[in-house]
């Protein structure tokens, strides 16, 4: 099998590529927004926390 | 440890805090390396369907998130139970953080599917009770999302959305059965407990691995945002303090 024969996916390739790439993209963004969240959370709390120490 | 003492240690999120940093890690890598296999597996070396051809792939993408965001409703529903009567506030936790996962996960369930239906139905949408059912399912994810927002004491918010994940509960089983009580384009379930699957093993078990996979990443994702969320509720207790003060930066 080529590549392009494996991309063309026997005439099915839209679908595919489209199904695919939708779900891949939306999971990886899923997990990146999650570990973001996560670390903005630690890091405004922290500022918060030194604030709080000056006064 | 007797059953009542790991059931307050459950409900306590300092508990949970500690103990689950390792297991979100853990589940994370998990995922990844089982959908990465399962997708290239799904996408190179099985076979095309005889009947389908190739658009048969997108099984691998759209049953295990289709499976999923009917897995993390339940859990909400659970929780939202647990939150009811018992007021433990790591329940309401679990209600909050597992919209956003079961919102997308249903999303893509449902394009997914529609992208799939197209060559094999020849229709991007249709009103079949198996697609309709999905449908009430993203939207009983972007209620209690919206609903959420909508009251500002998180107590009310709280109540109100464990009540709603509780009673959406029934969409599921609406959902599972779909396909055997009403007439639709939808085929049936493709695994089942008791039988054994109908297609072979080399299209099978890469549909199993994604399937694993994306239980592993709700458990990952999940985790993770809890963890978030507990630090976000008691950021004003000594330990968070301790804890926050002890991490790297």
């Amino acid at each position: 099998m080529s590549f392009a024969e494996f991309v063309h996916m026997g005439g099915h390739g839209l679908y595919v590529w489209l199904a695919y790439g939708s779900t891949i993209a939306v999971v990886v963004a899923l997990w990146l927004s999650t570990r973001a969240s996560g670390q903005r959370v630690r890091k405004e709390l922290k500022m918060g926390l030194k604030r709080q120490s000056k006064v | 440890m007797t059953i009542k003492e790991l059931w307050h240690r459950l409900g306590s999120p300092r508990w949970f805090y500690q103990m689950m940093g390792p297991w979100g890690t853990g589940l994370g890598v998990a995922a990844a390396l089982l959908l990465i296999t399962g997708t290239l597996w799904g996408l190179i070396i099985a076979p095309p369907d005889y009947q389908q051809g190739n658009s048969f792939r997108i099984i691998y993408v759209h049953v295990p998130t289709a499976l999923v965001c009917q897995s993390a409703y339940i859990m909400m529903g659970v929780a939202g139970f647990l939150f009811l009567v018992w007021r433990m506030k790591l329940a309401d936790m679990v209600v909050k953080v597992t919209v956003p996962f079961g919102m997308v996960m249903t999303a893509l369930g449902l394009f997914t599917g529609s992208v799939w239906g197209a060559p094999t139905w020849g229709t991007w949408w249709e009103w079949d009770a198996r697609t309709t059912s999905m449908l009430v399912l993203l939207f009983l994810y972007f209620g209690l999302y919206a609903l959420r927002q909508a009251i500002p004491r998180a107590e009310s918010a709280g109540r109100a959305c464990a009540l709603l994940a509780l009673v959406g509960v029934i969409n599921i089983p609406i959902i599972k059965y779909s396909v055997d009580w009403w007439l639709t384009l939808h085929q049936p379930a493709t695994f089942t407990l008791t039988e054994a699957p109908s297609m072979p093993a080399e299209m099978w078990l890469p549909l199993l691995v994604n399937v694993i996979g994306v239980y592993c990443l709700m458990g990952a994702v999940v985790i993770s945002s809890l963890r978030t969320e507990i630090l976000r509720r008691e950021c004003n207790t000594s330990w968070v303090r301790e804890e926050l003060m002890g991490e790297p930066a």
